[in-house]
């Protein structure tokens, strides 16, 4: 049976490039990142190129997306986002189409990698923190201060919300990261039953597979529009300061 | 149950792999080009997302709001018009059935005073007729007697004449004679 | 259109909102619980991590690391309750 977790390796693509003591190689990781990024870039430029008033099919496509984060934005963060609506964006629109191109036979899942997701939720998180600060100055500090407790728990309380908020990278990293790599490794460990079963035993596998086929769709949507949403609601902790 | 069945296939099968080959994840040897390709990558997705596509999308899609609300604005002023309208032309209906009730109320009021007076001269004529026929009536019945005492006298003296028993002509008896005469009759015509 | 069809369709069209609203609620408890956990193991982990760095720092193995695993499952659980609320609420 093929190894599981041969489909998360990356692998150097021509030859090695160092800036400084850094190795900062072309992989197939970046080569997909490269693709998602084109992909999308092109996708909207061509449809957003037609700006009529009733949209066609493909302008609609763009739109829907815009509207569905816009929506996202409103419902969680409020009006005070708007101008974070272009990151939000193209943070949904990239988890979302590195999902569905890890999706594909024989392609690399960019965000089946913790180092990537993780990168990313310590730069949403780094930034919303900066964020909150400019906003507030050191009021933002009153986020890990609930209102209501006691002074004697005071302390405690205060630790365990530092805690809370330290643990938001890593738990935005790992749910998206655990989630792409579970539903990938499974797709391959049940595609593996199917060879190794053969034509008498390998149809229930291979039904098992088809299946769990839609449900990595339905999860790969799922978790782009959990990181986003998760984003906006960092967002909105910064930009309206209640607890 | 499949749930927890899928877990544990899960769970075994990457505790086996991660054994033989171990998770490529946590190599960190590829950390660094993925994250500087993943800066170089994202940076140029949303430089092109907010430079290009955004404008175009919200210029596009505010134009469609604005369109619609325009849309929406007229249909509610064009729905509050007709709403007038409605009510007016209530109230036309309204106002013009009172105005017909009152019409027909006054016609018929005119008509029967008319009709009254008319009825009135009417019955004066015909009373003032009958009144005059009775005089008539009660004149000719008065003078009737009269004429026939006269014509009475006359065709006696006449038959007396004829009789030729003209010597004995007494005017006086003969109108004695009619003057009972007519009033056996008159008395038994009365 | 009369006025009175074009409200009856929007209402319908509510009705329909709802529907999906009350629909996609329920749509991946696995994802849910999914999340949970990460939640829950997040705090943990991070609580976990710094008590060992400051242990390594003030020499205290292992008084630190075990406060503050303590603490971080409390966070952990606070952290769950949380994100439940969330979802209740949406």
């Amino acid at each position: 049976m093929a190894n599981p977790m041969k489909q998360f390796e990356v692998k150097t693509i021509g030859p090695k490039i160092e800036i400084g003591n850094f190795d900062v190689s072309f992989t197939n990781s970046s080569l997909f990142m490269l693709i998602t990024v084109s992909l999308i870039s092109i996708f909207l430029i061509i449809t957003t190129q037609k700006k009529s008033l009733v949209p066609s099919r493909l302008q609609l496509l763009s739109e829907l997306a815009y509207q569905f984060v816009a929506k996202m934005i409103a419902e969680t963060a409020g009006s005070k986002a708007r101008p974070f609506f272009p990151f939000i964006l193209t943070l949904f629109l990239f988890v979302l189409f590195c999902n569905m191109i890890g999706m594909l036979p024989y392609s690399f899942t960019v965000t089946s990698h913790i180092i990537v997701t993780f990168a990313l939720a310590t730069f949403i998180f780094i930034g919303v923190t900066i964020i909150g600060f400019v906003k507030h100055g050191f009021g933002y500090l009153k986020l890990f201060v609930p209102s209501g407790v006691p002074i004697i728990l005071l302390p405690i309380i205060v630790v365990i919300e530092v805690i809370s908020y330290l643990s938001r990278p890593v738990s935005l990293s790992v749910r998206l990261f655990a989630n792409m790599m579970a539903g990938h490794t499974m797709l391959k460990v049940f595609g593996g039953f199917v060879i190794s079963l053969g034509f008498v035993g390998g149809w229930l596998p291979l039904g098992f597979s088809v299946a769990l086929t839609g449900l990595e769709i339905l999860v790969a949507f799922l978790q782009a529009y959990v990181f986003a949403i998760l984003t906006c609601i960092y967002l909105n902790d910064a930009l309206n300061l209640h607890h | 149950m499949l749930r927890a069945t899928i877990f544990f296939i899960y769970v075994s099968s990457v505790a086996s792999a991660s054994e033989t080959v171990g998770m490529p994840q946590l190599d960190p040897k590829s950390w660094v080009p993925q994250i500087f390709w993943l800066i170089i990558t994202f940076s140029f997705l949303y430089i092109i997302i907010s430079k290009i596509i955004f404008p175009r999308l919200s210029e596009s899609i505010e134009q469609r709001n604005d369109y619609i609300s325009d849309l929406i604005d007229e249909a509610k002023k064009l729905t509050e018009q007709t709403e007038n309208l409605n009510k007016q032309y209530d109230n036309l209906i309204k106002n013009s059935n009172n105005q017909a009730q009152e019409i027909i109320i006054n016609d018929r009021r005119k008509i029967n005073i008319e009709f009254n007076k008319k009825q009135n001269l009417l019955n004066d004529k015909i009373s003032n007729i009958t009144m005059k026929a009775e005089e008539e009536i009660k004149n000719f019945h008065h003078n009737s007697i009269g004429q026939i005492k006269i014509i009475a006298k006359s065709i006696t003296e006449e038959l007396l004449k004829e009789l030729s028993i003209k010597k004995m002509i007494d005017h006086k008896i003969i109108s004695k004679n009619i003057e009972e005469i007519c009033k056996k009759s008159i008395g038994n015509i009365n | 259109m009369d006025p009175k069809e074009i409200k009856e369709k929007i209402e319908k069209m509510k009705l329909d909102i709802e529907i999906k609203k009350m629909q996609t609620k329920n749509v991946s408890p696995l994802g849910q619980a999914m999340k949970m956990g990460t939640e829950f193991v997040a705090a943990v982990f991070v609580a976990s991590f710094m008590g060992f760095y400051i242990d390594k720092w003030l020499e205290t193995t292992p008084i630190f690391i075990i406060f503050f695993f303590i603490v971080g499952s409390v966070a952990g659980i606070f952290n769950v309750v949380r994100s439940s609320k969330m979802i209740n609420k949406d």
